[in-house]
């Protein structure tokens, strides 16, 4: 198991927002998660590299325990990938130095080397020619690649992506789905937060249906939408199908 | 014309001495009030109550003395508390204490400019607090940071006058000296302005290189 959830609860002041949720996933798992606004899938993806902090329960990321005192969370985190809504590239910097810094500053790669991987990753994402520039000069769907191709050169073990396809046109959804069937079909372990139902259907796994904080729908994709065992989930797929 | 000449010949040179003071004072304060400022703000971004609450109240109170009372207080009181500092060394304690508070507002503000998502996008992929202070977060913040920090150290170099009352001999204080020996008052005093103007003028040319250097393309 590469990701495991144990009894995980989280809350924000009052409210609870995780409820005793246990999830495991495999090694080369691609894992979509579904739900309606406020359930909970979000932060579900945000605690399992501790952007969360969690107030029980067990987060363990390939054998180690996230918040053990021993633990270095910075290692975790540069083991485990992460893609935003917003992108969140660094505007400051072109597509080059947004690629490398982790692999300069983290894993203390000389710059020489660190570049090329830049080159490669970018390259892997389809954005030739665009390495030198920066994130304002790109379009959405670009700068997406790119968080990927930043994503993807730390050689993680598992990637979460956190409604990727969101705050994109709809003519620009195409090239970062592409790019993410493409990373599952190569075994990439990958959790996606999304709605993109076709994309779930090809290479999801594993479907899973948040709801107040507690998964009430899990199983393979085109079952779980065809035949939701909960009235919420009933409902949810019958507006977004 | 010819007094005018011969004055201004005789003053000169004086005044150039006590501008060289007023460079040291405005340079020293510079670099420690934005040193301490900076760290400062750090504390003031901090979530843990115990780190931020002693910074904003030590904030609040120096804002609320004036300039020249904490510079009486650093040469005239400290001593009796055992710290003797030197004219111009207490002159520099008191501008940096200051204006460190000021240019952590400063700091502050240019941090919290930043969206939240650069931290996590930066977190996710391994950095610590340092390398994404510096690499990530100061230098998007620069861009806000630096014009209202280019107007402090403007002000503070004008503030460094100051000193002349717990007797530094900086430009100001040579002025009143030469003004009360000749009483060349009109003579004197335009010239120590036309002094201070030179000085502000070529601390807003570095300026506007420096913020030039971190527009965003």
């Amino acid at each position: 198991m590469i990701v495991q959830l144990k009894d995980v609860c989280k809350y924000f002041g009052e409210l609870q927002v995780l409820k005793n949720i246990t999830l495991s996933v495999a090694r080369g798992e691609v894992i979509v998660i579904v739900g309606p606004s406020g359930s909970g899938k979000s932060t579900l993806l945000r605690v399992i590299n501790g952007l969360e902090p969690i107030q029980s329960g067990q987060v363990i990321v390939d054998g180690e325990d996230i918040h053990a005192p021993a633990t270095d969370i910075h290692l975790i985190r540069s083991e485990v990938g992460m893609v935003f809504q917003s992108f969140n590239l660094f505007p400051h910097l072109n597509a080059i130095h947004n690629v490398n810094l982790g692999l300069r500053l983290v894993k203390k790669i000389p710059k020489p080397q660190a570049e090329e991987k830049a080159f490669f990753y970018l390259q892997k994402v389809g954005l030739e020619g665009k390495e030198y520039l920066f994130p304002g000069q790109l379009s959405g769907g670009q700068q997406q690649r790119v968080a990927i191709a930043r994503a993807l050169a730390m050689e993680p073990k598992v990637i979460l992506f956190d409604e990727p396809t969101s705050a994109l046109d709809p003519e620009l959804v195409g090239e970062v789905l592409e790019t993410m069937i493409r990373l599952a079909k190569e075994g990439m372990t990958m959790l996606v937060v999304s709605h993109e139902m076709g994309f779930a259907r090809e290479v999801g796994q594993r479907l899973i249906f948040v709801d107040y904080g507690n998964i009430i729908e899990e199983g393979v994709p085109a079952e779980v939408m065809k035949n939701p065992n909960h009235e919420r989930a009933k409902t949810f797929f019958s507006k977004i199908l | 014309m010819e007094r005018l000449i011969k004055n201004f010949l005789e003053f000169m040179p004086i005044l150039l001495n006590g501008t060289v003071y007023t460079i040291e004072i405005t340079v020293a304060a510079i670099i420690l009030s934005t040193a301490l400022g900076f760290v400062f703000s750090l504390a003031l971004v901090s979530d843990r109550v115990w780190i931020y609450r002693p910074v904003r109240l030590w904030i609040n109170f120096i804002r609320g003395v004036p300039l020249l009372v904490q510079m009486f207080y650093v040469y005239f009181v400290m001593p009796d508390i055992g710290i003797k500092l030197n004219a111009m060394q207490a002159s520099i304690f008191a501008l940096s204490v200051c204006y460190a508070s000021y240019h952590a507002e400063i700091f502050r503000a240019g941090i919290l400019s930043i969206p939240k998502g650069q931290w996590e996008s930066a977190k996710s992929i391994g950095l610590r607090y340092w390398q994404i202070m510096t690499r990530v977060i100061l230098p998007q913040a620069a861009r806000v940071i630096l014009p209202p920090m280019g107007t402090s150290y403007i002000i503070l170099l004008k503030d460094s006058s100051l000193a002349s009352v717990i007797t530094v001999r900086e430009l100001t204080r040579s002025g009143q000296l030469i003004a009360t020996s000749t009483f060349e008052n009109m003579q004197v005093f335009t010239m120590v302005a036309l002094i201070y103007v030179t000085l502000t003028q070529i601390l807003a040319f570095f300026i506007q290189r420096g913020e030039r250097k971190f527009r965003i393309s």
